[in-house]
């Protein structure tokens, strides 16, 4: 494999925790190791872990049959706010799923070789993302057992047939993207681990490792395929945080009525992305001693690029309200006042001063730029994300067109069963994942390690540099 | 082709409601779910205040927001100028309740023999003996029934529960050369239902003379409803009250 010479068990036998041992290591087998280990049987911890989310995922569950079988009543939408919750978390997983795209293929696009030990967590998180943000559109519909008049009678005139179009390419293609940078070291866990783990893991291994040797014609061809798919994969994610954008954008509600909302679903996209991101590797890093690999430089960078992120979202708050204000039509008027000062204030401003500000001024001050500073200024990104999503939606819909009162909705206990059960599947996804496959991009870290740089484009194999 | 349109004299409106009742009896249509509803506003403060009505159903836009931004084309808009709602096709997306600037959209919460009629427990001996034991007691059946060149089920229906409707113009009773339930019973004649490119037609005839305005204009969704006299809601106007009941 890859023409690294190892003697067979030395990372089996090594305990992980073991700092001493592990240090003895060569760098190659002390990665083998990291990697390898979670592939084994959890401990205790890691299977009550497993059945809390399990319960979790399956309460929503139940409270989607009872939704099912009483109708969205038992939700507190009515017909003037018909949109709530759900719709919120599906912009929330929607966005959380620009992650993978932003790290992996902009930064790959860039060159940015520090991005090579996260772009497979990031990758995973598009998918998990995904997947859990898509089922909320069937939570969300009336008579879910009509998805398929989607395919017979799409209409393609309206917003939300564009969304599903891009929700389907996006899915197919970001599956894509994580499955073949990852072909290598499937390749690579089918071969340490045959004999190791169950029977029905080394045939998923080797079925999607698509019979990879590790050839120069293989390896030219992985970084063509990886190439193309990363620069493909970036219009496509841009265009579903877009079209769910304008699926608001194109009604005539004020609240919605902007250019930029689509810029501005996009940029918080990766704004709440790359929060996961820093979340899920601190987990990660710290549940699979991968402190080696995962470094603090990595947290530092992608805290830059978060800043990056909120600054975008004060700018494009900035210029929806101002000119907005200014000019402050009657309906206008209605939307701020519900917004800065009255019903949502307390979310508009905990989104304002919690997701935006704070994130900011904790990565900006050294002393609290360490790893649990940045992960409490993510978790603060997280909740303010999906706060904003939520009075988009609701405070949006609560602006009357005609003069009638306007109403109120606060989501029922249903709607925040399945909400939570939709974050439980989120991390329970994740979670099946690292155990499962390769978290760290195992060939492209040690083809840098030898090579001494990465190879972000095509290089001709067996030329060392 | 004809092109049904609907003219409101606001001047003859006297807010007594009676088209919103003939409404609900003859669609059958889930409580609070109004199809047509008549706001009643109040200008001024007391003790000079002066009341308006404003009879409010689905407006039949020739640029129906609805129609366009429906994903599976169940809200469409027929040749002769009707909006209406295909509930067998009806994912319940309720996309079309966003779109729509008049809010004339009713979503089926539930299931109809609740929403309709769960005010009184249908099981009842006493009732049941009244009723010989029919749950919901009252359906009309034209509303079943397929209409219109598409044949599609747009009539309302049993208004199942997890799909979307709206006023349909009585669709079934203008397929039978009726006017709409609501125009029909108006007792001051203030909604005059008909063919407004048929010159000899009562809405062409009676719109003659008169500036007729249009419900949010400048929305751009040229509704096929004209407001005669009256004024066009505006900041002034205070809804009087609201539909008590939640469903």
């Amino acid at each position: 494999m890859d023409g690294v010479e190892t003697s067979d068990a030395t990372w089996a036998d090594v305990d992980v925790k073991d700092e001493e041992a592990m240090s003895r290591l060569s760098w190659d087998e002390r990665l083998d190791a990291r990697v390898l280990a979670p592939a084994h049987p959890g401990g205790a911890r890691y299977r009550l872990f497993i059945v809390v989310l399990g319960t979790i995922v399956a309460w929503g569950f139940v409270a989607f049959v009872y939704q099912l079988k009483d109708g969205l009543y038992v939700t507190d939408m009515r017909d003037r706010i018909s949109w709530g919750l759900y719709i919120a978390a599906l912009i929330f997983f929607m966005g959380i799923s620009m992650a993978g795209t932003f790290i992996s293929a902009i930064l790959r696009a860039a060159s940015a070789d520090w991005r090579t030990p996260i772009t497979r967590m990031a990758e995973a998180v598009t998918v998990a993302a995904l997947i859990s943000g898509a089922l909320f559109i069937i939570v969300d519909m009336g008579r879910p057992d009509r998805l398929y008049n989607f395919y017979f009678y799409g209409n393609w005139q309206s917003p939300m047939m564009w969304d599903m179009i891009a929700i389907t390419i996006y899915l197919t293609a970001s599956v894509t993207f994580l499955l073949v940078p990852m072909v290598p070291d499937l390749a690579y866990f089918r071969d340490r681990l045959n004999g190791r783990v169950a029977r029905w893991r080394i045939l998923v291994y080797d079925s999607l490792a698509l019979g990879w040797e590790g050839n120069e014609r293989q390896h030219r061809e992985i970084h063509k395929a990886i190439g193309v798919l990363m620069i493909v994969i970036i219009p496509v994610a841009a265009s579903v945080h877009t079209m769910l954008a304008w699926i608001f954008a194109t009604t005539s509600r004020v609240s919605w009525d902007s250019t930029i909302l689509g810029l501005f679903f996009v940029t918080g996209a990766m704004y709440s992305g790359i929060a996961t991101v820093i979340i899920l590797l601190a987990v990660v890093r710290r549940v699979y001693h991968l402190e080696e690999y995962i470094t603090p430089r990595h947290f530092k960078n992608l805290a830059y690029l978060m800043a990056a992120g909120a600054v975008l979202m004060l700018y494009g708050n900035a210029s929806e309200y101002i000119p907005k204000g200014f000019k402050m039509d009657e309906e206008e008027a209605h939307a701020f006042r519900q917004l800065f000062v009255e019903d949502f204030a307390p979310f508009f401003w905990f989104y304002f001063f919690g997701g935006l500000v704070f994130p900011v001024l904790v990565i900006a001050f050294k002393r609290t730029r360490t790893i649990p500073g940045l992960v409490i200024a993510s978790i603060f990104v997280n909740v303010g994300m999906f706060i904003e999503r939520y009075f988009i939606v609701v405070a949006g819909l609560r602006v009357p067109l005609l003069d009638y009162e306007p109403s109120s909705y606060s989501p029922t206990w249903v709607e925040w069963s399945i909400f939570a059960s939709g974050c439980a599947g989120f991390t329970l996804l994740i979670t099946l994942f690292t155990r499962v496959f390769p978290i760290l991009s195992v060939w492209e870290m040690k083809e840098e390690h030898e090579y001494g740089e990465p190879s972000p484009v095509p290089v001709e194999e067996g030329s060392p540099a | 082709m004809p092109k049904y349109s609907m003219a409101v004299d606001l001047e003859r409106c006297q807010g007594c409601r009676a088209c919103m009742t003939a409404c609900k009896v003859e669609n059958n249509t889930v409580v609070s779910n109004n199809w047509m509803y008549v706001f009643r506003f109040e200008e001024g403060s007391y003790p000079e205040t002066e009341m308006s009505f404003l009879p409010r159903q689905c407006q039949h836009c020739d640029n129906a927001p609805c129609a366009k931004v429906c994903p599976v084309g169940a809200r469409f808009k027929r040749e002769d100028g009707i909006v209406l709602t295909d509930s067998d096709r009806c994912i319940g997306c309720r996309y079309c309740e966003l779109a729509c600037p008049y809010g004339v959209n009713y979503y089926n919460w539930q299931k109809p023999e609740k929403g309709q009629y769960d005010i009184v427990d249908w099981h009842d001996d006493d009732i049941q003996s009244a009723t010989g034991g029919a749950i919901p007691p009252y359906r009309n059946p034209d509303l079943d029934e397929l209409y219109g060149e598409e044949q599609r089920r747009t009539a309302g229906g049993g208004h199942a529960k997890g799909v979307i409707e709206k006023c349909t113009f009585c669709v079934h009773r203008v397929e039978k050369g009726l006017d709409p339930a609501c125009a029909d019973t108006c007792p001051t004649d203030a909604l005059i239902f008909g063919d407004i490119e048929d010159p000899e037609s009562p809405i062409s005839l009676y719109l003659k003379d008169q500036s007729p305005w249009q419900l949010l204009e400048e929305a751009g969704t040229k509704p096929n409803v004209y407001y005669i006299g009256g004024k066009p809601p505006n900041k002034e106007l205070k809804e009087i009250e609201r539909p008590k009941a939640t469903v």
